[in-house]
This record gives C-alpha cells, structure tokens and sequence, in this order.
C-alpha cells in the first residue's frame, strides 16, 4: 500500500470500492487508530510514527483548529473518531460536556499522573503540561521574580507585549486570575496590563519574543515551550538567547498551567487501541520526546524534565482544578471585552 | 442590468404568446438552488436556535469594536484594491508601454496568495528581524528598536496594504475585461473624439468599469469578511473573530450565528445596494481587430510602469522570492518530504472536483435562467453560500450531514457524510457555486436574446439551443469562473481543514498546520506549492481572456 501513488491510496480507495470490498478493507485494518486532533502534525506525527512502528497498531489523523467538538457530536453513532486529542482544558471540558466522550478506567493512566491532571471520573486525561510564564528581556529587566500581579505595576507602563487576549492560551490564564481574584480584581489587573501595553496584542508567542529582543517591549507572556523550540532553531536562536524566562505566580506561589490531553470517543470502535496509545503517550519515551521535542513538561510523574526547559527554574503548578478554570473561559472572556483589552495601549 | 435585460428576453410589444411554463428550467434551477442554499440555510437557522438569547441587536463592546475594525478595513482594502486593479487594468488596456504584455498577466499572480499565508510572509519580511529592517538598521547605524521607528506590520493599516495586495486581482481581472473587451470601442469613439489622459480615465474609463468594479469589489469584500487568520495576526479584531471568541471561549455557538447571520444580512445589503445599474452605453458591442493602443511617451511610459510593476512586485513577486529565500534556509534542516507529492496531487484532484462541479452547476443554473428569464433571482440566492464564514459553513452543515446519514442508516447504510471527500467537496461547492454561476451568467447576457427566439423559430428545441448556443456562448465565462473557483479552493481553510477525511493533506492543510504552530517558515515548500498551482491557474485566465 505504501507504494501506491497518494492519488490512488487517497481518492480511489474511498470513491471506487464498492461495499463488499470496502468491509473486507476495514476488517483488514483492525490494528488501528483514529484521532482527531488539535495538536498539530508536526508536533505529534513523531509520536505517533514510533508508536506505530512498535505496536504495529496505524494511527489516522485528521488535525483541524476547532470545530472537532462538533464534528464527532455530528457524526453521531457511526463516529469513526476513536480519539480527541486537544491543546487545553477548554476543550477538554466541551467535549464531556457535549457528551461525546466515555470515561475509562486505566490503572496505566491513573499511576502516570496525578489527580490534578486527569478527570476524577477518567473522562479526559493529561497527556503534558506547558506553563505560561513571563519572558523578560536579559539586558533590560533585572527582577529575579515577578508575579502575574506585577506585570500590572506602572513600572511596565509601555513595556508589555502580549498575543490576542481572546487567544485560548490567554483566555484560560485570564479564567485562572478569576478564579484566584475574583471577577473585580481581575478586572483591575486586566485595565492594568492593558494600560501597560506597548502595542496591540498581535502575532503569536514566538512574535512576543522577537518584540522583547527588538526593544519593542520588555516582557510579555507565553507559554514555555516556545523559547525552547526558539532556542533549537538555528534561524531563531539569536531571538531566544535575549529572552529570560521568569516563572511568575499567583499569591499561592504557583505558576498558571494548562494541559494538552485527550478523551476517548464515546462510539470509540477501536477502543482498546485508543486505550493502548493514550498509555504509550504517558509512557517514559513517548514523555521523553514530548520533551525533546516540543519542550513541555511530563506528566509522567517522575520522568525527567527537558534540560533546556529545566534551567528556566522548578515549575510549581498551579492546583487550582483545572475544571474549575475552564469553568471561568466565559468570565474571562467577558472581562478581556469589557477592559478594551485587544484595543491595545490606551491613547 | 435586471431591468435591461428583463425588457430585451420579451419579444417587443407584449403581442407574442407568453411561452408556457416549462419543466426543465424550474426543476434544474430549484434543485441546484435547494442543494446549495436552502440545505446550509436550514442547517445554519438549527445553529441559530438555543444559546444564551442575548438577543439579536445585543452588542458586547468588544462586537462594536469588531463592527467598526471591520468597516475600516473593508474600507481600505476597498479603497486600495480598487483603486489598484482598475487603474492598472485601465493601463494595461488602454496604453502601451514597457513589459506590458508581461504585466497584462503578471497582474494576476498576487491572486495566487492566500490572504493568512500573505499576512505570515508579510510579518516575517518587515519585522525587525526580516531583511528590510536589517538592511535599514545597518543604513542607519541602529541596534534596536528603541533607535528608529519603522512601519508597524501588525496593525490596520498592515492588514488593509496586505489584504489589497492580494485581493486587487479580483478587481483587475473584471475591468480589464471591460477595457479591452466589451467597452473598448466606447472608449475609441470617445478617442476619436479627442477624449485624452485623465479625462478619457475619468469620464468614459470609470463609468463603463462601474458595475465590473463593483462585481470585483464584491469578491474582495468577501474574501476580507470570511478570513480569520490574516486578520488575527495582524491584531486586527475582526468580525470573524469576534465570532470565533463567542463559540469557543463562551461556548455560545447559537450566538455566534446569530451573529454571522447579522452580518450576512449586513453585507448582502451593502452587495445589493451597490449593485451596478447598467446604462445605455454599456450595451455589449463586438469590436473589430486588436484594439490599438496609445503609445506613451517616454515619461508617461515610465509612470504606467511603475503603477503596474508595484503590485506585482509587492503583491507576488517579493514574498514568493522571499519564501524560496525562507524555504532554502531550512531545506537543509530536513529531508524532503514525499508526503508534499501526495498533500499537492490531492491539492489538484480537490480543486479539479470542485471547480468541475460548480462549472457544471452554473452552467445548468445559467442555462435555466436563460429559457425561463423569471428565474433570474436564483442566480443570486444561490450565491448566498460565499457570504457565510466557512467556519461557520461547516457548522451548519454538521446538522445536515447528520440528518442524512440518520436517513441513510433507516434504508439500512450505516454511512457518515462528515470526513468524505464527497461531503468537502459540497461545502466548497456550496461556497463558491456563485463565483461560477455569475461568471457564467455575465458571459451569456453578452448573446442577444434575439438569437434565441430565430433558434426558436426555426423549430429549434430548447436543449438543442442550451447546447448549441448557449453553451459556447457562456464557455469564457465558465471557464473563468471555474479558475477563479480552482485557485480559490486551493487556497482554502477552514472548511477544508475540519470536514476532510482522516489522513488527507492538502497543501493549505500541511501549511497551516506549520502556521498555526507559528512556524510557517517550516512549510516554505508547501506555500510555494500552492502558489505554483494556483498562480498557473491565474495565467490561464489570461489566456482565455
């Protein structure tokens, strides 16, 4: 199959076999995997290229950036999603709440990580943890510490680069100050930080970095992976080595995380198999190469944390119920309109 | 162009027999328009349903800034598009000077970008770490920043340059036909008369290209409402977004419906009440032989030039030499990958399927509008498709998928629509069957309707007629039509993205996969691709023009 021309494997298998063929196909491929996905390829084809080659088990793929939610809801019974693999709890929490996940029960799962990192009923999991955290210019911010409340001081006042406020990244951390603070103090700070904007929220995290090391501004927020995929990437390297990575907290001293994790589709017709790669994916290589190669921490409980990553400080997660966070996306949400947020720096 | 033509499809006098009404045309036409606009339009008013109920003219303040964000930028890109594509298709036409063959279809290539993909390459090329900055720093003696102020990329007035730049083909393409084809002998005679410069520009040149401006215009204000990613990373807060924020961080999919609804009904006013009224003088003449052109001298000559040279270089031209620039540095970082051959060659088969199948369903629409003329308002309702957000798109059809396959598993065909190639090629059928079937129509009505009723007379049956007559008489237009849907499809996200099949690249699809995880630079290989296969679809254009 694999010499075929991808017209013939992708089109005229689908479009010209006719039924009797096709069952006879799909029988043919039990030892197989559907997932959908809102990680990108780049990241998890590694992944899943190795775990195909040592279970034998083929991994499908359909990656898209939302709507996946809706799509195995639509898809109803004959859904062929064994799998949803998201880049945060927002999504996590819709797709149980729209009812298209099943929980499992896996001693593997439950022994990897800890509580805070999986739904107490085994509807989702963790599969890693990223930290958003400050990036601070070497040369013009000397504070060993910050806290997410300092970013808020005048002293940042035309210094602060931030992405889109609306961005999921940024919504779940705004949705963990609420739930931290409150509605009212959240929106002070969220004033705050709008009034210490140096531009419009724009661009990605890598782009909030590049302004840092410019001199467009002094510190912004990103997640922690990517000064590291910025530090391996001999074209952006020189951008990374003027960024410091500060770990902020809120007053628990923890830093705001979110996970990437999974649910097993509720009409899931390869469930073991789902099973069997969820558990690879919290196992110590597959951990490992989340490390390597896209420099997010483990949840493996005890695996080791990528070097790199590690040399930015001890993370302390945050312990707040990640639930409880997603369950504020909407207030979050709300308070960024209602402060102008993404108007940019007040004029 | 209604009333026009209303009058001519009637024999004179109102005396003749009203023709009776005939089968064919209103079966055709009702099921292609039931198919591509009652079937979302009732999946998009299920979506509708439910939700928070803030109500329809409810505002959040972050949705009156995304109204107005979004009304400035249309009103730039308008601006700059329209000024850029109808003066330089008026240059091109009209004028002769230096390399103008070569910009006549050079003109096009900008189409071939997609606006996110423009808005990546735009970023990275004018950012501080991008050549032109570096190249102004080591000018100037500065460092950082904090040194020197340069244009702000990432800003509304990146956004409007990016997107017009872009876009203006849409514009070029429509009046340039016009200038060198249906209205170049109004501009002789107004030659003849001693018409010179700005004034022939002003008084004949604009007027006659009004209602191609405004179908041009139409396009590009379109493809500005539905992006999302362009607009998102250059901090504009668009109404897509705006959309997007309502559905995903409030979990409120009924009210961002609601939303895209209203702004549907916004944008189909405003594309009404600009629609062109046709004149008198914009009767369809044929010219006779190779327009002659005016000869510039030498300073003019130099000006037409760089009016023309300027979007192309800017608009094509530098972003794909810096994207090959881009996809050098890191080729030697990995390995070619054979899964490019497969992601292009589904690429191609994708757009084939779709442009065929919107060519085919426009020329059945257009045909049927022809022998029964009171049909005419389907050719707009089934346009209906291009103005809703593809996300939003996809959306509403997810309920439709799921009542067929709740239809097909009751006859016994356990089957689901979501995720086959036939279920994503009729969304983008959905999108684009406008862009075919008005091509289509326009190319039809330049046939006197007097050829129909001789056909007629002389015993000749209506399918005979669509066939022998109308058929050729609209090909150009299909054509064009169906190229405009190709380069558009392969250009195309969102839906694409979410309702494809398991394992099925395309080149958008692998590109955004690397843009999203903000490393386009990564998929150098597969934009250049897209602009290979589009960009070579957009010189067809010229040739069949």
């Amino acid at each position: 199959m694999m010499d075929r021309s991808p017209l013939q494997s992708r089109f005229l298998r689908r479009a010209l076999l006719g039924g009797g063929l096709a069952l006879a196909a799909s029988a043919a491929m039990a030892d197989e995997v559907n997932v959908y996905t809102y990680r990108e390829p780049g990241l998890i084809k590694p992944l899943f290229d190795k775990f195909t080659a040592e279970t034998g088990v083929k991994v499908n793929v359909v990656f898209a950036k939302s709507g996946l939610e809706e799509r195995i809801q639509s898809e109803g019974a004959n859904s062929p999603a064994d799998m949803l693999i998201t880049t945060g709890i927002a999504n996590l929490r819709k797709a149980v709440g729209l009812g298209i996940a099943q929980p499992i029960k896996s001693a593997v799962l439950e022994k990897a990580m800890p509580p805070a990192l999986r739904a107490a009923d085994g509807s989702w999991y963790a599969l890693s943890v990223r930290a958003r955290v400050i990036y601070a210019s070497k040369d013009r911010v000397k504070d060993a510490m910050l806290s997410y409340a300092d970013l808020a001081s005048p002293r940042f006042k035309g210094r602060f680069c931030i992405r889109d406020g609306r961005h999921e990244y940024n919504n779940a951390l705004f949705a963990a100050a609420v739930v931290h603070w409150g509605e009212a103090k959240t929106e002070e700070w969220l004033k705050a930080l709008r009034a210490n904007l140096a531009k419009k929220p724009s661009g990605g995290d890598r782009d909030v970095a590049k302004d840092i090391a410019a001199g467009a501004c002094d510190v912004g927020l990103g997640n922690t992976y990517y000064v590291g995929l910025m530090n391996a990437d001999a074209q952006q390297k020189a951008i990374s080595d003027q960024i410091r990575v500060i770990m902020p907290s809120f007053e628990n001293g923890k830093t705001h995380v979110n996970v990437s994790g999974f649910v097993i589709a509720k009409h899931a017709k390869h469930k073991d198999q789902a099973i069997r790669l969820a558990e690879w994916l919290v196992g110590a290589e597959a951990q490992g190469m989340y490390g390597r190669q896209n420099f997010e921490y483990p949840v493996l409980a005890g695996a080791p944390v990528e070097p790199f990553i590690k040399s930015f400080g001890e993370l302390k997660a945050d312990d707040i119920p990640l639930e409880a966070v997603a369950g504020k996306a909407k207030t979050a949400s709300e308070l960024t309109d209602k402060v102008g947020f993404n108007l940019g720096p007040q004029s | 162009m209604n009333t026009r033509t209303a009058r001519t499809d009637r024999p004179a006098g109102g005396a003749a027999k009203r023709p009776r009404l005939r089968l064919f045309p209103w079966v055709t036409a009702l099921a292609i328009v039931g198919l591509v606009s009652l079937v979302p339009a009732l999946g998009f008013l299920s979506l509708m349903q439910g939700g928070a109920g803030a109500g329809w003219l409810h505002f959040t303040e972050s949705q009156i800034v995304a109204i107005r964000e979004t009304g400035l930028l249309l009103a730039g890109v308008i601006v700059l598009a329209g000024s850029m594509g109808l003066v330089s298709a008026w240059l091109v036409s009209v004028y002769d000077f230096p390399l103008r063959r070569w910009l006549e279809t050079a003109l096009l290539l900008p189409l071939a970008f997609p606006t996110y993909l423009a808005a990546f390459v735009a970023v990275d090329l004018l950012d501080f770490y991008g050549p032109v900055q570096a190249l102004w720093r080591w000018m100037i003696g500065a460092k950082t920043l904090r040194d020197y102020s340069f244009f702000e990329t990432r800003s509304l007035a990146g956004a409007i340059i990016v997107m017009a730049l872009v876009l203006f083909p849409y514009v070029y393409i429509s009046c340039r036909l016009v200038f060198s084809h249906s209205g170049r002998n109004v501009i002789d005679a107004a030659r003849l008369l001693g018409a010179r410069g700005g004034r022939l520009f002003l008084a004949i040149g604009v007027p006659i290209a009004w209602p191609a401006l405004a179908a041009g215009l139409a396009l590009v204000v379109l493809e500005v409402i539905n992006d999302i990613g362009a607009t998102q990373h250059l901090g504009v807060s668009s109404f897509s977004v705006a959309i997007s924020d309502l559905w995903l961080n409030r979990s409120d999919l009924p009210g961002a419906a609601r939303l895209s609804g209203l702004l549907i009904i916004i944008v189909a006013a405003a594309l009404f009440l600009a629609r062109p009224k046709t004149h008198a003088h914009h009767a369809p003449t044929r010219n006779i032989g190779q327009p002659r052109r005016i000869r510039l001298g030498a300073s003019g000559a130099a000006l037409a030039l760089l009016a023309t040279l300027m979007p192309v270089l800017a608009g094509f031209v530098i972003p794909t030499a810096f994207l090959i620039w881009r996809a050098g540095q890191y080729a030697g970082s990995q390995n070619f990958d054979p899964e490019f051959l497969a992601a292009a060659s589904s690429s191609l088969v994708f757009a084939l399927t779709v442009a065929g199948a919107v060519m085919l369903l426009g020329a059945l629409l257009t045909i049927a509008i022809r022998i029964a003329p009171r049909l005419r308002p389907a050719a707009r309702v089934a346009a209906i498709g291009y103005a809703i957000p593809g996300t939003v798109l996809v959306l509403a059809l997810f309920p439709v998928f799921r009542t067929v396959d709740g239809a097909l598993a009751r006859i016994g065909l356990p089957f689901i629509l979501s995720g086959t190639f036939a279920a994503m090629s009729f969304a983008l059928v959905v999108r684009f069957v406008g862009i075919g079937a008005g091509q289509a129509g326009l190319a039809l009505r330049r046939l006197p309707a007097s050829i129909d009723w001789v056909a007629r007379i002389h015993g000749m049956k209506d399918w005979k007629l669509a066939l022998r007559v109308h058929l050729p008489a609209m090909m150009p237009g299909l054509m064009l039509g169906g190229t405009l849907v190709f380069i558009d499809t392969i250009k195309e996200l969102p839906a694409t993205l979410l309702l494809r099949p398991l394992n099925f690249e395309t080149l958008a699809t692998r590109a955004y996969a690397q843009a999203s995880a903000g490393t386009f630079e990564h998929a150098a290989l597969e934009s250049l691709g897209i602009l290979v296969l589009s960009g070579a679809a957009a010189l067809m254009l010229t040739r069949q023009s």
